[in-house]
């Protein structure tokens, strides 16, 4: 989507049209939903959060800055959210283990995946959303730095801590520079 | 393979997210129009008001009362964080986190929610969902290979209701809370609900009131 169609779309949004802000969000809806789930890293909460992101954006979109990129500032609203969702629930600020009896051949498999998922969620909340944006949905570092509010130094300070502290669980070491 | 392809082995799973999450996200819009800056500005205002005086009524409230105050009807007899507290042994956090209470013994206990009262819980088909987590001295979900052993169950004492279902015991583990079995409760409806647990022989019953 061009920037000037964005606007339009973001004017007409302001405006109380549901259908331009529907088509704002569309191409960000998966994004998100994976952002969410990288941090939560349960399916449900991830869609409910991204679900009530969207109520909050179109709530807040009078104070959208004109000429801003609108899905750095919908992911911030989304890491936010994940955020508030982990302080307020222990169901998502905890790491599941199901019983050996209970994983089946092809999770015992995952067990590479799964170590992985396991360091993701140890980390600090900062560190995990910067390393999500960045490796899983692909975002530019001063993209990242736009959505969490900070220099596109103190992200790729948060990314080597995360990669550090990750490193156990990963087959290669990797620093952003 | 590089940390990118990783994350991604890790994390993709299929069918998510939902193909009708944008359509559900628009359904739940209110009719009103985006509020502006200005109007923020004022409702910033109006929530600084209220949380000043919300926090004086909350002090004093505080001073006042000894035990928390249950939001629940005068025949449901919720149980209220004891006095004195339960302290679990030195390896787990004198007091959980989010105002719950620990509720029961060494051997099995739980943490009770402030009021005694379960508000908020996600509704799906026609049931409530709660997680509700239970901890005994030295569970190690590592090398416990018998938390299956724990049951839970729940009866409405105010009325009827379809049996409380639960869900298979899992295992959770975090740095703060430590290690702590986990069990996933379909409430059918709302009301008094007594909570039992039950493991290897000791049993932890509670009540509480479900407001959905």
């Amino acid at each position: 989507m061009g920037m000037t169609g964005e606007s339009d779309l973001i004017s007409r949004a302001t405006a109380g049209d549901k259908a331009a802000f529907e088509a704002l969000l569309e191409p960000i809806v998966a994004p998100a939903a994976r952002l969410a789930y990288a941090m939560l890293q349960d399916r449900a909460e991830a869609e409910d959060v991204v679900q009530e992101s969207a109520v909050k954006a179109w709530r807040k979109l009078g104070s959208f800055r004109p000429g801003a990129d609108f899905k750095p500032w919908f992911l911030a609203i989304v890491a936010n959210q994940c955020r508030m969702v982990r302080r307020t629930s222990w169901w998502a600020v905890l790491r599941l283990e199901r019983t050996p009896a209970d994983r089946s051949d092809s999770e015992t498999n995952s067990v590479l995946s799964m170590d992985l998922r396991r360091a993701l969620l140890a980390l600090p909340s900062d560190q995990r959303a910067a390393l999500a944006l960045h490796f899983y949905l692909d975002l530019p570092l001063d993209e990242v730095a736009e959505v969490l509010g900070v220099s596109v130094a103190g992200v790729k300070s948060r990314i080597n801590r995360a990669l550090k502290r990750m490193r156990p669980a990963l087959m290669t070491n990797e620093v952003v520079s | 393979m590089g940390i990118r392809e990783q994350l991604h082995d890790a994390l993709d799973e299929q069918g998510f997210p939902r193909p009708t999450l944008l359509a559900e996200a628009m359904s739940r819009l209110d009719a009103r129009q985006p509020t502006s800056k200005h109007q923020w500005q004022a409702v910033v205002a109006a929530c600084l008001a209220i949380a000043v005086v919300a926090t004086f009524l909350v002090i004093r409230a505080h001073r006042e009362t000894p035990n928390p105050i249950s939001n629940a009807p005068a025949s449901c007899p919720v149980t209220l964080p004891p006095r004195p507290p339960f302290v679990p042994p030195a390896s787990y956090p004198s007091t959980p986190s989010g105002g719950e209470s620990w509720y029961g013994t060494p051997a099995l206990w739980t943490a009770l929610a402030p009021n005694g009262t379960w508000s908020g819980l996600p509704y799906d088909k026609g049931v409530y969902h709660q997680k509700v987590f239970w901890w005994r001295d030295a569970y190690d979900w590592r090398s416990e290979s018998g938390i299956l052993q724990l049951s839970v169950s729940g009866v409405r004492t105010d009325g009827p209701a379809k049996p409380l279902t639960a869900s298979t015991v899992t295992s959770a583990s975090a740095a703060d809370i430590g290690s702590a079995m986990l069990v996933g409760i379909d409430i059918p409806a709302a009301g008094c609900w007594e909570i039992t647990g039950q493991y290897k022989g000791t049993t932890l019953s509670f009540v509480v009131w479900v407001a959905g």
